[in-house]
């Protein structure tokens, strides 16, 4: 397999994560749902999309290395951002009830 | 940027904008718990688009404001959780 298919089907991927997700959104309801529905996006499809971008041929490794802070950030703060979201999203639910 | 970069990385863009819409419509419609969810993803789309459009048109400056997109969205997110803990 030569390094631009892999490319292509790394950014493919990473692609259809996050539009399904995007598109998933709007049809779901109740905000726990909701944030289960957009977990992939940081934890999977910006890796995927991202190391497929990182393998073609750029200008500098300054240009790659910045992917690679990009994928760990997004990798990174998704999860806690998510979790921070719901609690905040169960004191709604338990102060509205 | 060669010409096979722009084949994928364009309809990619394309591709990657139609799922950020509803994303958008998500942020602006429904309670505030659920647009929390919305305003969560539509940061890291937003920066998944600027990559994809510094890979299809060769301008690796758009990487820089990904990067600080990719940070600011997380804070905005983490305060914005604070705020709705705190109100509701």
């Amino acid at each position: 397999m030569s390094l631009d298919v892999l490319a292509d089907a790394l950014t493919w991927a990473g692609t259809a994560v996050a539009v399904a997700a995007g598109l998933r959104l709007p049809f779901t309801r109740g905000a726990a749902a909701r944030l289960h529905a957009v977990a992939p996006v940081t934890v999977l499809a910006a890796p995927l999309l991202i190391a497929g971008t990182a393998l073609r041929p750029w200008s500098s490794w300054h240009d790659v290395a910045k992917l690679a802070v990009i994928a760990v950030l997004l990798a990174a703060t998704g999860p806690p951002a998510l979790v921070t979201a719901g609690q905040a999203v169960e004191r709604a639910a338990g102060g509205s009830e | 940027m060669t010409a096979d970069v722009l084949n994928t990385a364009v309809p990619a863009l394309a591709v990657m904008a139609g799922g950020l819409l509803p994303a958008l419509l998500a942020t602006l419609r429904g309670r505030p718990a659920g647009r929390l969810a919305g305003l969560i993803v539509t940061g890291p789309l937003v920066a998944l688009v600027l990559v994809l459009l510094a890979a299809a048109y060769g301008r690796p400056a758009y990487l820089d404001v990904a990067l600080v997109l990719a940070l600011l969205s997380f804070a905005g997110s983490l305060v914005f959780a604070r705020f709705l803990s705190r109100t509701l």
